[in-house]
């Protein structure tokens, strides 16, 4: 059995995940630039799905919300404050602002086996985990540190009209449903620029943004894994 | 308490919203929501297409170009909850109000919400119909007629009615199709410098809105302008008489049935013409509406247009619009598309529907009991499974839905607690009580999967019932035959069927696969049937495995993939010839039921159909 202590949940940290690469890029990216409206993570049981995303936790920026609001109002955008709260801010109240981390939360769909495997999770986090918690944690800091620099340095990057047309035309010629694609596609390329320190959107990005951005809009034959690609 | 997004509150204030003048290109589908804006009564719109088409994107946007209402509040644009109830919909009593004050209170639903305003349902065609009904009876009549808990109440509730719906995740059924006004396709655009201009343009508003709606904030509000000005304008534009005819030449000519088209189409040509500032009605105005009158109410492809009539008076009277459509008959479906070339050396033939089959009975699987109601289509379930779609007072099952029970129990609530001598929470008496009436899609669905070709030379028969086929021959299958309800349209298709050509049985296979995930996508618990009809002779695959290997692969995937399907395989090899037996290792693969043509004598494929039925 597992001994959980309730009051200190122990989350396995994002840095000691080994491999899952495409996961955890994705997870990063998402928190460089929101607007990427999330992932969706395809795979089999126990493969550090939730793990990572409980450990993303750690790698989020704090924020400012405005204290006791239970819609948790950014203090300093009247337009998105709750009706009461706005009218507090348009009163000239001065709003007490609380810090605090960005959560994670977890919308369980029907309990019972999700909690299953979380617990299973934890168990492997705390069997196999343990060793690596130390250094983890070291290397967390600096995982976070460099989130935030891409934060700040996202909504600077430029993409080339050269660009804008790679990521068109790959759409088209992927038979891709509609223009998400596209639009999603150059978010994530400007997200992995932020990430690598760059303010220009390089072909490289665009070609890992689209196997992120693709992969679930690609249409799909009804028979294509059993008979393979070809028969598609 | 509510979670429905609705959105009444000042424009964009709250949500910035992309703004409808910058969306690029959907010519037709912008026309199309322009149009209702002008005239609501028009019908709605539904938008069908691939996603990630601006489709929701251009509904909010109209929102935000309808002038204000009479007291000064922004149109609302209510953004209709898939998983709504009916009290959701419609309305119900007020529960605070009735147990606070022990007064019956109408507590208003969507419907009224969306008075004046924008109801958008994303994905209409995944609703429940019987929602559907009541969005579109109110859309109609302009006015929501409630009875709930012994009140009776009506009020108005007109809107403009916006649905999208993608074809690919199941059809709407064309009674319910063709109560939507008008209907538009749309695509992603397929010219790249399009798609960089609409990507720049999206990364421009996501950068900074507030900039963006600043340089578009002219054009918005010379449309919005534009749009009061035609909703005045409109009472006075007047349709020549000749124009009437003209509407309904068109009409006859691509088949609609029913006046609906007529009406609709009359409304949009004059909407139409006050939305480019005239008083009266043109031939051209009526061309440029009619597609999208016409698109959801034909059988398919693209409408038949007759050219504009002359001008009033100019026109002989004989011609009427009877004789024309007399001269040109419109083809008769070619379902089989005997044109393709499909790489056999054995031409098209049209098979006769032959003598009846005789059927073995087929072993039951034991399936939860169910009532059924007069259509058959889908049932009120007796068991505590399915979807609760309204409650009744009678009772029966034992089936307690609390809800409704305390929102009938609540107006008496002040007296009863005076009466009672307990000090209860909540008194109920016995005829408060409601039970959930649920709701369970059944059955009855027959996908027929049909070999076409050249060594096919079986009879074949019709079944009573809802059908969907699949025909495979020469390169490739195709669904010939989407779900249907029309039994006349699946026999005749049966009895039409070209074939000849090369066997691609794994393609046949794929294709039912992607009919049985649709329709279990939409209606989860229906237990379809799927007939294949084949010699199993395969000899056209999709990839590099041997044509009949591969067939056999897929046979086994689609068994595995839909456990809830029954197979049965109709081996049409004929008799007398040295048999090959490949329809019969087909049934193993998809572990079907399996039998010859000679088996089917006495009864037919009927039986199979009813069985399946009447589990």
């Amino acid at each position: 059995m597992v001994n959980t202590d309730m009051s200190t949940p122990t989350v396995y940290p994002f840095v000691a995940i080994v491999g899952q690469e495409k996961l955890k890029k994705s997870l990063i990216l998402n928190v460089i630039n929101p607007a990427l409206s999330g992932v969706l993570i395809r795979g089999e049981k126990g493969t550090a799905k939730s793990t990572a995303v409980r450990a993303l936790a750690d790698l989020l920026p704090e924020i400012d919300v405005v204290g006791a609001d239970p819609f948790q109002s950014d203090p300093a955008d009247p337009k998105t404050m709750a009706p009461d709260v706005s009218a507090r801010f348009e009163a000239g109240e001065t709003l007490p602002v609380r810090r605090r981390k960005v959560r994670v939360v977890e919308l369980l769909i029907s309990a019972t086996e999700d909690r299953v495997v979380g617990t299973l999770d934890l168990e492997t986090a705390l069997k196999e985990g343990r060793k690596k918690i130390e250094p983890g944690l070291l290397a967390s800091a600096k995982l976070k540190d460099a989130v935030a620099v891409a934060i700040k340095r996202c909504p600077q990057v430029q993409a080339s009209d050269a660009i804008l047309f790679s990521i068109a035309e790959r759409s088209l010629q992927l038979g891709v449903d509609g223009h998400r694609s596209d639009i999603v596609t150059l978010k994530a390329a400007k997200a992995l620029a932020a990430w690598g320190g760059r303010d220009k959107v390089t072909p490289a990005d665009v070609a890992e943004a689209a196997v992120l951005a693709l992969a679930h809009r690609m249409r799909r034959r009804p028979f294509e894994d059993i008979l393979g690609p070809r028969a598609a | 308490m509510n979670f429905v997004r609705s959105e009444t509150m000042d424009g964009a204030a709250m949500r910035r919203v992309y703004p409808f003048s910058a969306i690029l290109a959907q010519e037709e589908m912008k026309l199309a929501l322009l149009l209702n804006a002008v005239n609501p009564a028009i019908g709605g719109v539904v938008v069908r297409g691939q996603k990630g088409t601006a489709k929701s994107t251009a509904a909010r946007g109209l929102r935000d170009l309808l002038p204000s209402l009479d007291d000064g509040r922004r149109p609302a644009f209510v953004d209709f909850p898939l998983g709504a109830t009916e009290d959701m919909v419609i309305g119900s009593i007020d529960f605070e109000a009735a147990v606070r004050d022990g007064v019956l209170r109408f507590q208003p639903g969507l419907l009224a919400r969306a008075h004046l305003g924008v109801l958008y349902i994303d994905e209409v065609n995944l609703l429940d119909d019987h929602l559907v009904d009541s969005i579109l009876d109110a859309a109609e009549s302009g006015e929501n007629v409630v009875e709930r808990e012994g009140q009776s109440l009506r009020h108005a509730s007109r809107f403009i009615l916006i649905g999208t719906m993608n074809p690919e995740e199941g059809e709407l059924r064309p009674q319910l199709l063709d109560r939507f006004g008008l209907a538009v396709l749309i695509e992603g655009e397929t010219d790249p410098a399009l798609r960089v201009d609409l990507l720049k343009r999206r990364e421009a508003f996501d950068a900074v809105p507030e900039v963006f709606l600043g340089n578009y904030r002219d054009a918005e509000a010379d449309l919005a302008r534009r749009i009061t000005v035609a909703r005045e304008r409109l009472a006075e534009v007047m349709i020549p008489e000749h124009l009437v005819a003209f509407i309904a030449e068109i009409c006859q000519r691509n088949h609609v049935a029913g006046h609906r088209a007529d009406i609709v189409m009359e409304r949009a040509a004059r909407a139409f013409a006050a939305w480019d500032g005239r008083s009266d009605v043109t031939a051209d105005d009526i061309l440029k509406v009619a597609p999208m009158v016409l698109l959801h109410r034909m059988r398919a492809g693209t409408p038949d247009l007759p050219p504009p009539p002359p001008p009033e008076g100019d026109a002989p009277e004989d011609s009427g619009p009877d004789d024309e459509s007399d001269q040109a008959p419109p083809p008769p479906p070619d379902p089989g598309d005997a044109d393709r070339e499909d790489g056999g050396d054995v031409p098209d033939e049209v098979q006769e529907v032959g003598a009846s089959y005789s059927v073995r009975r087929l072993e039951r699987q034991s399936v939860d009991q169910t009532l059924r109601t007069g259509s058959g289509r889908r049932s009120r379930s007796a068991s505590k499974q399915g979807r609760y779609v309204k409650s009744t007072s009678r009772r029966d099952r034992n089936d307690l839905a609390l809800d409704a029970t305390i929102r009938a129990a609540a107006p008496y609530q002040i007296s009863r607690r005076e009466a009672a001598m307990q000090d209860l929470a909540v008194h109920i008496a016995d005829s408060d009580i409601r039970e959930k009436v649920r709701e369970r899609r059944v059955g009855n669905f027959l996908l027929f999967v049909v070999d076409g070709s050249g060594s096919m030379g079986a009879r074949r028969r019709m079944v009573e019932t809802k059908v969907a086929m699949v025909l495979f021959r020469g390169r490739e299958a195709e669904v010939v035959l989407p779900l249907t309800n029309s039994v006349d349209r699946a026999a005749k298709m049966l009895a039409d069927l070209p074939i000849g050509g090369r066997t691609p049985l794994s393609s046949g296979l794929a294709e039912a696969a992607g009919v049985l995930r649709r329709v279990l996508g939409k209606e989860p618990t229906i237990m379809p049937l799927v007939i294949v009809m084949t010699d199993g002779r395969a000899n056209a695959g999709l990839g590099d495995a041997p044509p009949h290997e591969e067939a056999l692969r897929a046979a086994a995937g689609l068994r595995d993939r839909y456990p809830s399907a029954q197979f049965v395989v109709v081996d049409t090899e004929p008799k007398g010839v040295i048999r090959l037996g490949l329809a019969e290792k087909l049934s193993v693969a998809l572990g079907a039921a399996y039998f010859k043509t000679e088996d089917l004598r006495a009864e037919d494929l009927v039986s199979i159909a009813k069985e399946h039925q009447a589990w």
